[in-house]
């Protein structure tokens, strides 16, 4: 049997063909093959589980005896997540042993085989475990990055030219100021070649013949061409800087574009501080080093190439001696660059984890006060800046050393025109006069700082790149996936379907496992679960946060991936625990979704939401500017803002994720009055620990461990006297207690 | 609250079971079985502070260290541990290539040799106080490198932490 025609998740390593071909049967055919990383003994090394019609084949490299079952004889097979590795039990025995990398296969395979009853020979196994080896090979042939679906266009490279094809896309733009600026440096150029030249003829002709007349003359020419100079360097300045910050404004703005739409999970993964770091000091860096290239490498460039045809115009033997310096200094920059560019990625890293800390603990400053803990948060910082002094040691020890080991060479170019172009002009050799060794020397000292700049343009280059790199980290990362984008809906009426949905934020655990749910229009559902159940994932991916679930999600019968993203979520209201409030007015912050919104609107929202009162007592009412994160205003009434935020946009659908959780019981009742107006005729889901909040519920789900494990009425759940039974009871008890205590403490005062 | 029970004498016998499971019995005789080892603290203390969960998850127990076990329990646990936990030590670099925000690394491990990818873009790697790099490839599997400043030159010279 040819074991390459077989469907596998990865090619069979040969060792185990060999293996595999002496343990099956003649006839006996392979239905798939799951290739395995590690051995049973936790050891890097090639295994494999193979699944004929008749039986499973257990097969690892080494000596280890294959371990062989009949399919008729499993009784049980699971698998044991692990950490960073999970094992595949087989009626209670390790069979296969792998890496995260196999763990969706060998999951689907310990399910399809404790269901080998329905499956005797394992036909619709094959076809679950072909979708899932397809899908798991739906990545980019080009940079192996995972695709949206199979068939979809690489985000990560789609008109790809990396760096200097990204980064020209911004130059673009300003190609007319670039344009007369190299023309302005042409004329720059030449007025900088023609002193040196005229040098010549003074030393040479108007000194020696003491002719005060052409002397004057030469020096008021001098003179003109300083002047212009001057005035010239003036203007291309100023419109190199203004173009120099025109192409940054554009790609600072294009990189904070990009960050808004990225995916959430780019956020659970990447600081904020480092993404600060990203705007803030890349575009800096890079600025500096565009003002660099524009403002002097061209002029100098210029300069190099018509020095150079001068000198060798003016005597070649000597303009040869004096490149002499030229390769030791471009290899020496090049070195330099290998050298510099770890340590500057070094110096990045250091300086994000700075900017992360800051962007964590200055927020953050009540709860250090309050916890004591300035001396620790210091002690910190200290660390961490103490880290990134180490990296800059380094590099300042290498940006020091190179430009003067430069300077070094360049002075033994010096040296050596001074030698041996001095015994030219003494011996007479090779037609030297002493105007012309004169004037060599002032085109030679010329000619060494465009050398010079370039050898050291290298140092800002590297950091640059570094920096170019970090922000087209951003540029390039994969925005949120909007299939549906152009698919806008009109109101929806508001039925929400979960079919058969599963949900891991990484490969470690499943946080939803097979949900299945139907809320009907207007229904008001209760999500009740204890900490860490999974009821916020509900939520998290119906708000379209995480894509990349198991099973669909429809609204009103539509998969909610294939709707344009941002007609979806102008559909929804959103109420979180911890609102955020922007540092802005309240106006602007209830007029979230649109700040043209009529005032009335924004007054009447306000009302219905009972914030509008405390508001109105503020000395300037909605003009009131919010501190940062809507310092100023106490949680219930930051809340209150935000319900009123969700008025404000008419959604089909609402969400409560924990609205009341973290306010006292008075507000708790403003804010429960506000809902209570705000639901009505909506389909409504409300996350709630205190289970008073969903009095209104006519459907309470309870999640426990990522399932659902009850569903119904709130009458129907306590006559199953369940978990949902025990909760009642529980916050009952909980209440009673507070209340006696708090009828204590009032018989205490009295 | 219930109060915890600390494991920290040599009179809790601890035997493993099947599917690296261990059974307990504590000194005053209540015993409790199929239990499953977890370290709290995976990546700054191996050997203390180890919870016990029995099979609805739920903590029966916590080992505060493996040293103060009888030779035979802490034999059983550390196995379990040992199967449960795969962190391979990365000893050198072998290669390391960027390709387009994934680094492709090639490394000798104290587990054999193996290939993996990093996501540089996300940075998923956290460098420890103590010098230590905590590795998470792009399928969530954890490498450690013990001390990065330790790494033999030419795979220190490769690495970007």
């Amino acid at each position: 049997m040819n074991l390459n025609d077989v469907l596998s998740n990865r090619p069979i390593p040969e060792a185990l063909q060999e293996k595999l071909q002496a343990e099956i049967g003649q006839n006996e055919k392979i239905r798939f093959v799951i290739v395995g990383d590690l051995t049973t003994e936790g050891q890097y090394g090639d295994c494999l589980l193979a699944v004929t019609e008749s039986r499973v084949l257990c097969i690892e490299s080494g000596d280890t005896v294959p371990f062989a079952l009949p399919l008729c004889d499993i009784s049980s097979a699971s698998v044991r997540r692990l950490y960073s590795n999970a094992v595949l039990y087989l009626n209670k025995k390790a069979a296969l042993r792998a890496s995260f990398a196999v763990v969706a296969l060998m999951e689907a395979v310990a399910k399809g085989l404790s269901d080998i009853g329905e499956d005797p020979t394992a036909e619709n196994l094959t076809e679950t475990v072909r979708h899932l080896i397809e899908k798991e090979q739906c990545f980019c042939p080009k940079c192996g990055r995972a695709l949206i679906h199979p068939g979809a266009e690489c985000l990560n490279c789609i008109s790809k030219g990396r760096l200097i094809k990204k980064l020209s896309a911004y130059l673009k733009p300003q190609i007319k100021p670039i344009l007369l600026s190299i023309i302005i440096s042409v004329i720059t150029v030449i007025a900088e070649l023609v002193p040196p030249y005229v040098t010549k003829t003074l030393v040479d002709n108007v000194i020696p013949q003491k002719n005060i007349r052409l002397l004057c003359g030469v020096v008021a020419f001098l003179l003109a061409i300083y002047v212009l100079q001057a005035v010239i360097a003036t203007f291309r300045g100023n419109l190199m800087r203004l173009t120099g910050a025109k192409i940054i404004f554009a790609l600072r703005s294009d990189v904070y574009k990009k960050a808004q739409y990225l995916p959430v999970s780019y956020y659970d993964k990447t600081s904020t501080g480092s993404i600060y770091a990203r705007i803030s000091n890349d575009t800096n860096t890079l600025n500096n080093f565009m003002l660099r290239v524009t403002q002097e490498a061209i002029v100098q460039f210029l300069i190099l190439i018509g020095i150079m045809i001068v000198m060798f115009c003016m005597n070649w033997r000597l303009a040869l001696l004096s490149l002499a310096p030229v390769p030791v200094v471009a290899i020496g920059a090049r070195f330099f660059g290998k050298k510099i560019k770890p340590v500057y990625h070094r110096i990045w890293t250091r300086w994000s984890s700075i900017s992360g800390l800051l962007s964590d603990t200055l927020p953050g400053i009540r709860v250090i006060k309050a916890f004591a803990g300035e001396k620790r948060a210091i002690e910190k910082f200290d660390r961490y800046n103490n880290n990134w002094l180490k990296e800059e040691r380094r590099a300042s020890f290498l940006t020091s050393l190179f430009p003067q080991s430069v300077n070094f060479f360049i002075t033994c170019g010096t040296l050596i025109i001074w030698g041996l172009g001095g015994s030219w002009t003494i011996h007479g050799v090779a037609g030297m006069s002493t105007g012309l060794l004169v004037s060599f020397l002032s085109y030679a000292a010329m000619f060494y700082v465009p050398v010079n700049f370039f050898a050291n343009l290298s140092d800002s280059y590297q950091q640059a790149l570094t920096s170019a790199e970090r922000l087209l980290d951003i540029l390039d990362a994969e925005p949120e996936a909007d299939l549906g984008k152009g698919n806008a809906v009109g109101t929806f009426k508001g039925r929400i379907e979960y079919k058969n949905v599963s949900f891991s934020f990484d490969k470690t655990d499943k946080t939803l496992q097979n949900i299945n749910l139907t809320i009907e229009p207007g229904d008001i559902v209760g999500i009740v679960g204890t900490t860490g159940a999974g009821k916020s994932t509900l939520i998290n991916l119906l708000m379209r946060f995480y894509d990349n679930y198991e099973g669909e999600i429809l609204v009103d019968g539509q998969d909610i991936r294939t709707i344009d993203m941002e007609s979806f979520r102008s559909q929804i209201g959103f109420v979180q625990q911890e609102p955020l409030m922007f540092h802005d007015t309240i106006f602007n912050n209830i007029a979230l979704a649109d700040p043209d919104l009529p005032v009335e609107a924004v007054i009447e929202a306000a009302d219905v939401s009972n914030a509008h009162e405390f508001i109105a007592a503020m000395p300037d009412g909605y003009d009131t500017v919010l501190g940062e994160r809507g310092t100023g205003l106490s949680g219930g009434e930051r809340q209150r803002i935000s319900i009123a935020r969700a008025i404000i946009k008419n959604p089909s659908i609402l969400i409560f994720d924990e609205a009341t959780a973290s306010v006292d019981s008075e507000t708790e009742h403003l804010i429960q009055g506000a809902i209570e107006r705000l639901i009505s005729g909506r389909t409504t889901l409300m996350i709630a620990h205190r289970l008073s909040t969903l009095r209104r519920a006519n459907k309470i789900v309870v999640v426990d461990n990522g399932q659902i494990i009850e569903c119904g009425t709130p009458a129907e759940l306590m006559a199953q006297k369940g978990k949902y039974y025990r909760l009642i009871e529980i916050q009952n008890m909980f209440e009673e207690a507070q209340r006696r205590n708090e009828d204590e403490r009032f018989d205490m005062g009295g | 609250m219930t109060v915890r029970i600390w494991i920290d004498n040599e009179d809790t016998r601890i035997t493993l079971r099947e599917g690296l499971q261990l059974d307990i019995v504590l000194p005053d005789g209540k015993s409790f079985n199929n239990l499953t080892a977890r370290r709290l603290f995976p990546i700054s203390k191996h050997n203390e502070y180890v919870t016990l969960l029995d099979e609805n998850g739920k903590e029966v127990a916590v080992i505060r260290s493996l040293e103060k076990l009888s030779r035979e329990s802490r034999a059983a646990v550390s196995q379990v541990l040992q199967q449960s936990y795969f962190i391979p030590k990365i000893e050198a670099i072998t290669d390391i290539r960027d390709k387009y925000g994934i680094f492709h690394i090639t490394a000798k491990t104290d587990h054999g040799n193996c290939s993996f990818k990093v996501n540089a873009r996300t940075r998923s790697w956290t460098v420890l106080p103590d010098r230590r790099v905590i590795l998470r490839d792009t399928n969530d599997n954890r490498y450690e490198i013990p001390d990065h400043e330790q790494l033999d030159r030419k795979s220190a010279d490769k690495y970007l932490f």
